[in-house]
């Protein structure tokens, strides 16, 4: 518990740093944003100041970090801690101001829990105020420094301009943005040679340029005809860019609209695609300390609905153009239909696995074919005719023996239909588009869905597969029977018995149950 | 470290802390006091889960709250130079595992003085969106197979230039049309149920011109008896009840069309389903 005092003081202590909430202390900075993480492991808050500068705190995993160094322990079964998560958790509702109240209460709290808390926070306060107002000269030394900085940067950018084969006149530095900068840019510039060194990893060939330094947008209307260097700031695109876009120790952010015609790159930083489009490839190099989202645009991009409504009007063109296919079958083949059909019912496995090996022989009993023909004077003119006959054999074999599964598949389920006592008529016909139906519905969820990562393209693969099993089934079947001319794998006992369209002959048209024998018993 | 980094690191550690439970559920938040921006770009990308989004009471430029899974997601939670991005994401190889995910959400609240361009991408779940009192300027809704409901529940504060909405299998209902200020409204679905709701205070003098297109599902039209509505209809086998109109040419008309201040043209594209239109009284 008495480490618990010492941290929640120090803690408490960093606190009072920030403005109160009612801003009844007008000289210190406003807070205008705040941002909170909770998990079972801790919570943090960062409050963001007027200025930029900002303040987390956090107590995770037993420890208390100020500005992410950890200043002391705690319990987390401490009555403060529980405070402290229970402050943050509510954050979401909360404006910054708000927030900052609620914090304050739970100090108070910590306050209460710690006597000697009042003296940790004022040693801390000390120490702290001493940290400004070391901060505070360093800023000073920092502006008297200016130009000479200036003049470093210049000589920096020049030795970027030499390694990138730059061309001076097109060498943009924004030198306004060294005065908020100051603090840091002799340790910026040193960041920026190693990151030049990855960029030339990269293997990222610049050879006309603009460089900007710090954030910068690229509105609609504008368009960059060079390569584009970002240093140290985030860039958002709205218009195009002809070139590359390098942003180092930065942001990519291309929005609805905007256009890179070549690579983007980006060394510690990330690119994001809230629509866009970039005609070469996006790269990142560099330490990422944070979890990058990956580009929307490129891995988790919905495709428009309309496609999916394209699909599905895809799918329902499909299933009448077969059902077509499936009649002219049912009308001019309707004996060699059903004992593919019964084939494929009765013989499934054996189906399937002779459209399996029979596949693989397709191409060389082709090549057999055109050589015998090829080998006599009349055989060498019928030539044309075999490999056009040979095609649509194949395509004849395929569909047709698609179609026959489909027939049992509707058969069977018309069957079962009647059997329990639904007043169902049964045809040919109709059990091949219910049969069609039944096989083509697998591909709906594959079209509807089709835009979900990852379940779209799985849905995808699984109608394909059905798809293929059917098709070589029957392709199969179709080589079994001979073309539905031989019912050797038919089962005797259904063969000229049992199927629907031996029981209804399909000659004297479509059949019904009578009414009497097949209503529903409930 | 900026803010954005922070919860980057956070959400990071979090992870390493977490990988190993089984649905973790942890929060992230964040809000801006509104500081005379000049606009706001709100990029939403979320999978899976339920959103809310409304206008915000307070001072605040936003406030948005992030309840996510974070055995399988990252929350995004950024806001640079007017651009806020929000919602969640994960890799591929985390959501193998496709099994229930309950209790991810995300809640956004945005001022409504600040103009405002929406940008939002929905998965599978639930959103639900009051859009009335903001001051739209633009608005994009990608939906997929989840259940959406659009409100306009007040009239927006700025012309908006196009309120355009894609959904996939979904259920989608948008009520308050006449309140969003907007000249050009498109709604494009694939499958599913669709009620446009075109109520409210109209405030965009002439034609407002609107898409409308589904593919396979029911649509509901419901329109304000004082609204002059032509709709021009392509269909394949998709009824429509024309039900208050009077046919010109290839275009249904309602009889207060030419009177009426403010127009709706309708150019519907319909494959399968039912069409249906309701008239509203005094609205």
């Amino acid at each position: 518990m008495r480490a618990d005092r010492k941290t929640l003081a120090l803690a408490a202590g960093m606190l009072l740093l920030l403005p109160p909430p009612d801003g009844l202390n007008a000289q210190q900075r406003e807070v205008v944003a705040h941002a909170v993480s909770v998990s079972n492991n801790g919570a943090r808050v960062t409050f963001e100041l007027e200025g930029g500068r900002e303040i987390t705190i956090a107590l995770e995993n037993g420890s208390v970090l100020v500005d992410g160094s950890t200043v002391a322990r705690y319990s987390p079964n401490s009555e403060v801690y529980t405070a402290w998560h229970a402050t943050l958790e509510q954050a979401g509702r909360l404006s910054s101001t708000e927030l900052l109240a609620a914090v304050r209460e739970w100090q108070n709290l910590a306050s209460e829990q710690a006597p000697e808390v009042e003296a940790e926070i004022t040693r801390s306060l000390d120490q702290l105020a001493a940290a400004e107002e070391l901060g505070a000269e360093l800023a000073v030394r920092a502006e008297a420094m200016q130009g000479s900085l200036s003049a470093a940067l210049i000589d920096q950018a020049a030795e970027v301009t030499e390694r990138l084969q730059l061309e001076m006149d097109d060498l943009v530095i924004d030198l306004s943005q060294i005065n908020s900068n100051s603090r840091g840019l002799a340790i910026q510039l040193d960041e920026l040679r190693g990151q030049l060194n990855q960029v030339d990893k990269l293997g990222i060939q610049v050879d006309n340029a603009r460089i900007h330094m710090g954030d910068l947008t690229i509105p609609r209307e504008r368009t960059i005809d060079t390569d584009l260097v970002v240093l140290a700031g985030d860039v958002s695109i709205f218009g195009t860019v002809n070139g590359n876009v390098i942003a180092l120790d930065g942001d990519v952010l291309l929005h609805r609209g905007g256009s890179v015609q070549k690579d983007i790159v980006t060394v510690n930083g990330r690119t994001t695609r809230a629509g866009g489009s970039v005609g070469g490839r996006v790269r990142s190099s560099g330490l990422e300390l944070r979890r990058s989202a990956p580009p929307p645009s490129q891995n988790r991009r919905m495709v428009s609905p309309v496609s999916n409504g394209t699909s599905i009007a895809s799918l329902l063109g499909m299933f009448i153009a077969l059902s077509c296919i499936g009649f002219g079958f049912t009308f001019f083949a309707p004996r060699q239909l059903d004992i593919v059909a019964d084939t494929v019912t009765d013989s499934f496995g054996k189906s399937f696995f002779a459209g399996l090996f029979a596949t693989p022989l397709l191409l060389p009993a082709f090549v057999i074919l055109i050589v015998g023909l090829a080998i006599s004077v009349v055989g060498l003119l019928l030539i044309p005719f075999a490999i056009v006959g040979s095609i649509l054999a194949v395509i004849a074999a395929g569909t047709g023996g698609y179609l026959a599964v489909a027939k049992s598949v509707g058969s069977t389920y018309l069957t079962r239909r009647a059997a329990q006592g639904h007043a169902v008529t049964i045809t040919p016909y109709r059990s091949l588009l219910f049969g069609l139906a039944g096989l083509m519905a697998i591909w709906i969820p594959a079209a509807v869905l089709g835009w979900i990562p990852v379940m779209g393209p799985a849905l995808a693969l699984l109608a394909a597969i059905f798809t293929w099993v059917m098709v070589t089934a029957g392709f199969g079947a179709a080589i079994l029977s001979r073309a539905g001319i031989r019912a050797t794998f038919v089962n005797a006992r259904q063969a000229g018995a049992l199927t629907d369209e031996h029981y209804w002959p399909i000659d004297t048209g479509s059949h019904s149950i009578p009414r009497e024998t097949s209503r529903r018993v409930d | 470290m900026t803010i954005k980094r922070a919860l980057g690191m956070a959400a990071f550690a979090s992870l390493l802390g977490n990988g190993a439970q089984a649905q973790s559920l942890e929060t992230v938040a964040a809000s801006r006091q509104e500081r005379g921006e000049r606009s706001l770009s709100v990029h939403v990308t979320f999978g899976m889960g339920d959103f809310s989004m409304t206008r915000d009471q307070g001072s605040a430029l936003y406030r948005a709250n992030i309840v996510y899974d974070s055995e399988r997601f990252d929350p995004v939670l950024e806001y640079a130079n007017g651009q806020l991005q929000l919602g969640v994401d994960s890799d591929g190889d985390r959501l193998r595992n496709l099994k229930a995910i309950r209790g991810q959400r995300v809640d956004l609240s945005v001022s409504p003085r600040v103009p405002l361009s929406l940008d939002f991408e929905f998965g599978a779940g639930k959103a639900d969106l009051d859009l009335g009192g903001l001051a739209l300027e633009r608005v994009e809704v990608r939906t997929g197979a989840s259940e959406a409901a659009i409100q306009f529940s007040r009239p927006t504060t700025r012309p908006c230039e196009r309120f355009e909405v894609e959904m996939g299998a979904a259920q989608l209902q948008v009520e308050g049309l006449g309140n969003s200020n907007c000249s050009q409204i498109d709604v494009r679905g694939a499958a599913g149920s669709l009620v446009l709701d075109f109520t409210g205070e109209w405030q965009h003098e002439g034609v407002t011109e609107a898409n409308v297109e589904l593919g396979l599902g029911d649509l509901m039209l419901r329109f304000p008896s004082n609204l002059g509505v032509s709709i021009e209809i392509e269909r394949f086998l998709a009824s429509f009840d024309a039900d208050g109109f009077t046919k010109q040419g290839d275009r249904y008309i309602s009889a207060n069309y030419e009177q009426s201040a403010s127009k709706l043209h309708i150019d519907l594209k319909a494959i399968v389903g039912d069409v249906e239109v309701e008239w509203i009284p005094g609205r």
